[in-house]
């Protein structure tokens, strides 16, 4: 019986980790919403400056005894320092917690380099976690975009579960001439917003439930992008609140289009609403979601009420594409593609098609690291599928490792 | 008639160790330990294979006296047994098919022999020799898979056999530094050191319902995967421990020993258990201190022995071995020692993973060697054991006669073949 207790217990508690100055917004932009009640929220930052501007209850500038309160300025060793200077403390945060959702934008040092450590820690204290990362607009530089995927190479065999949000989705939905502080504005929105989501997705569904390890069956160690997108609808909005919120669902900036639904592989969908959700709600939402979806989409829904959202329902949808398409799907693809491209042809016959965008004029990746076999030096190479293993694995993967100082 | 005393010699030239074990079998199948001879092989042997033969062979001598004094009696010319390993290393399923014709369908010792024959006929090249073979399993009429067709009734037979095998030359060396140091030429029986962890390791329960056993020594891994009493999968990965050893030493330059050092001595799990995040090395040349992030210690580690342990993965998937792994997995030799790799494994194959230690009931004054470190020689042992009990009683059977027949592989070979089909309690 009492363990019992303790169980529920601990199934309640999810804590919201925002980590770097974006995830810091975000956590902050949580932290004013109305539905945040079952949520702790914690800043935290290498940039004591910017900490001090948000009006976060709970923050902590961490490790300022070494960094003296300044950023890692993009450096990832450096934000991979502090966050093992700070194992305690982040240890203490997870062990508290029985969920812990790290929030943050990839690309820069802290962000970066922590979001392993709190990984790895996670995993020493047998905690689930989920990343929800935002990856940087394009536009931002190759170097940012290359920071972020070397992060997420790193961070796919350590963490449980890893969301990764395009901030480029967000021009799918926003106009040229949308200030630039709103289309950030918007991303952090709309990320909180689908923090909020998946926690209700995750937090026992008394409808119909899905759980972590839902969430884990799918996402766990695939390399996968994903969209969100969160519609909330209230009363006010008028009778049809439901579609309402479908409709905002489909325009949310960081799905990225009806399209993304059309060619997800996997959808999670979680409808929530106060007392007074109605069946009929329920259903139509989740039909309509089906209907846009591919026939062998996995699908995992859940329904969940909650008395903060009386009077309102907020509908989720998390769609996910695998980088890695097992064989089946790959073909199921490719004849919706032929197909696509047959009309394309009668209806625009006379247009020359466009060359593919080639790679010719990507750069070489320089080799940055030098290529060591150490004591090996002198021994026949131990080859292994085209690998030298001689060389550290490490090096291989091309990933940096903290020499100290 | 005349008693003879049975004693056998085990050996493993290792890429860290070379040992030498003398041990005596009794009739009921019990060993006593009465030598023990080892020193380290001081870079002589390097990724499981001997590099500096004059190195090796001096070593092997002054351990084979010392093994010698202790035992204190004559060694068996016929029963030495080696382990071998090297890169070089690989298997084959042979699959022979007999219909059966007897009158009343039932299967006899002679299909069985025959289907067995017919599997092996595979040529492998010339340049590589056959170590050791097993039978894995029998099919009879293609469904019915079973451990001891014989007396079934059915009309088609096909037996799988599993057959270990390496570089012709390279295998050779390990019989050759044994003959340098004054014993005849193919003297000393070759046996894959994969097979002798498992004699002395995989208990009799596992064996039936399937475990993986995994041997990571200094410079190379092994491991074999048995199910029904038969192995399905075994082989050789070129990465052992001096690799992650290797690995720390550039990742965060320091020197060998020093990497060494903090694997034998397992840093990592005392640091985390005092909860710190960083150690301290002092730099051998200036004297100054560097602090090293845990995390990045942790990190090489991780990288390289969840890589090797998911290459062993990928060898059984091929194999589709996976499925037959109800009992999970072992791990033994030298990384048996460090917790990390016990975890990498356990999350690699999601299942459950003890570390192998021989506890056989080896009496005798020797009472260290219950240690993963010698998995082998002791399997090496009970292997020899078995062989030479097996090979006594079982003159004039049929197996011995198939064995000496048709193969003109060494005949201890074969009774160990034999031995493991007629499924000896390890």
């Amino acid at each position: 019986m009492d363990t019992m207790e303790n169980i529920s217990d601990l199934a309640s508690k999810i804590t919201v980790l925002g980590i770097g100055s974006s995830g810091v917004k975000i956590a902050e932009r949580l932290f004013h919403m109305p539905e945040m009640l079952g949520l702790e929220i914690i800043g935290m930052d290498t940039d004591a400056n910017s900490l001090g501007k948000s009006s976060l209850a709970n923050k902590t500038a961490i490790d300022s005894e070494w960094r003296g309160g300044y950023g890692c300025g993009g450096d990832v060793i450096k934000g991979q320092r502090s966050f093992s200077r700070e194992r305690a403390r982040i240890r203490s945060i997870i062990e508290s917690a029985s969920l812990l959702i790290v929030t943050g934008g990839l690309g820069g040092g802290t962000v970066t380099g922590g979001a392993p450590i709190i990984a790895s820690e996670a995993r020493a204290c047998k905690k689930p976690v989920i990343f929800v990362l935002s990856i940087p607009f394009v536009f931002e530089g190759y170097n940012k975009n290359k920071l972020a995927e070397d992060g997420i190479k790193e961070l796919l065999p350590m963490a449980d579960i890893l969301i990764c949000v395009p901030n480029d989705l967000l021009f799918s939905s926003l106009s040229a001439d949308a200030p630039v502080e709103e289309a950030f504005r918007k991303a952090d929105e709309e990320i909180s917003r689908a923090i909020l989501g998946i926690s209700e997705l995750v937090r026992c569904g008394n409808l119909l439930s899905t759980d972590f390890s839902d969430l884990r069956s799918v996402l766990a160690r695939r390399k996968s992008t994903c969209g969100v997108g969160v519609g909330l609808a209230s009363d006010y909005d008028g009778l049809n609140r439901c579609h309402m919120a479908l409709e905002r669902v489909l325009s949310s900036p960081l799905l990225g289009g009806p399209g993304k639904i059309k060619n997800a592989h996997a959808l999670f969908i979680s409808v929530t609403g106060g007392s007074d959700l109605q069946i009929g709600e329920v259903k139509k939402a989740l039909e309509s979601v089906q209907s846009l979806a591919r026939k062998n989409a996995r699908m995992i829904i859940g329904a969940n009420t909650d008395d903060a959202y009386n009077g309102k329902i907020q509908i989720t949808l998390i769609t996910v594409n695998f980088e890695d398409v097992a064989s089946d799907d790959v073909e199921e693809f490719v004849s919706e593609k032929t197909f696509v491209q047959e009309s394309a042809i009668t209806a625009s016959s006379s247009s020359a098609p466009e060359p593919p965008l080639s790679s010719e004029y990507e750069q070489q990746e320089l080799p940055l690291l030098q290529i060591s076999r150490g004591i090996f030096l002198n021994s026949s190479p131990s080859m292994y599928d085209g690998l030298d293993l001689d060389i550290p694995t490490f090096q291989r993967l091309n990933l940096v490792v903290d020499k100290g100082d | 008639m005349f008693q003879k005393r049975n004693v056998i010699t085990a050996v493993e030239i290792g890429t860290t160790k070379i040992c030498v074990l003398i041990g005596e079998s009794d009739k009921d199948g019990g060993l006593t330990v009465l030598g023990h001879g080892e020193a380290p092989s001081g870079g002589s042997v390097v990724k499981g294979e001997i590099v500096e033969m004059n190195t090796a062979v001096g070593i092997l001598s002054k351990v084979f006296d010392e093994a010698n004094k202790s035992a204190g009696c004559e060694i068996d010319r016929d029963n030495i047994y080696i382990a071998v390993t090297g890169a070089d290393i690989n298997y084959y399923q042979g699959i022979g098919t007999v219909i059966i014709n007897n009158e009343d369908s039932k299967v006899s010792e002679e299909d069985v022999n025959q289907a067995v024959q017919n599997a092996r006929v595979k040529p492998i090249p010339p340049d590589k020799m056959i170590i050791n073979s097993f039978d894995s399993y029998y099919l009879l009429d293609g469904t019915r898979r079973l451990r001891t067709p014989v007396d079934q009734i059915a009309s088609r037979l096909e037996a799988c056999i599993h057959v270990v095998y390496g570089d012709r030359n390279r295998v050779k060396n390990f019989q050759n530094a044994l003959r340098d140091i004054g014993f005849e030429d193919g003297e000393g029986h070759l046996v894959f050191s994969a097979v002798a962890s498992a004699y002395a390791l995989i208990s009799d329960h596992e064996q039936e319902n399937g475990a993986l056993l995994v041997e990571m020594g200094g410079g190379i891994t092994e491991y074999i995967m048995v199910h029904n009493h038969g192995p399905l999968s075994s082989g050789v990965i070129p990465v052992g421990l001096d690799h992650l050893a290797n690995d720390i030493s550039i990742g965060l330059d320091l020197h060998i020993s020093q990497a060494r050092k903090m694997i034998k001595e397992n840093h990592l799990h005392d640091l985390r258990r005092q909860g710190k995040s960083f150690f301290e090395i002092t730099s051998a040349s200036s004297g100054a201190v560097r602090k090293i992030s845990l995390n990045s210690l942790e990190k090489i580690i991780d990288l390289r022995l969840r890589e090797t342990f998911t290459m062993i993965r990928k060898e059984l998937k091929k194999e589709n071995a996976l499925n037959y792994l109800s009992c999970g997995g072992i791990l033994s030799g030298g990384a048996a020692l460090f917790p990390p790799a016990l975890e990498i494994y356990e999350s690699v194959f999601e299942f459950p993973v003890r570390q192998g230690i021989p506890e056989e009931e080896v009496s005798g004054a020797l009472t260290d060697l219950e240690s993963p470190r010698y998995s082998t020689v002791l399997g090496l042992l009970k292997y020899g054991s078995l062989a030479t009990y097996n090979g006594e009683r079982g003159k004039g059977s049929i197996f011995d006669k198939l064995m000496r027949g048709v193969d003109n592989m060494s005949s201890p070979i074969m009774k160990g073949f034999s031995s493991l089909r007629n499924s000896i309690k390890f």
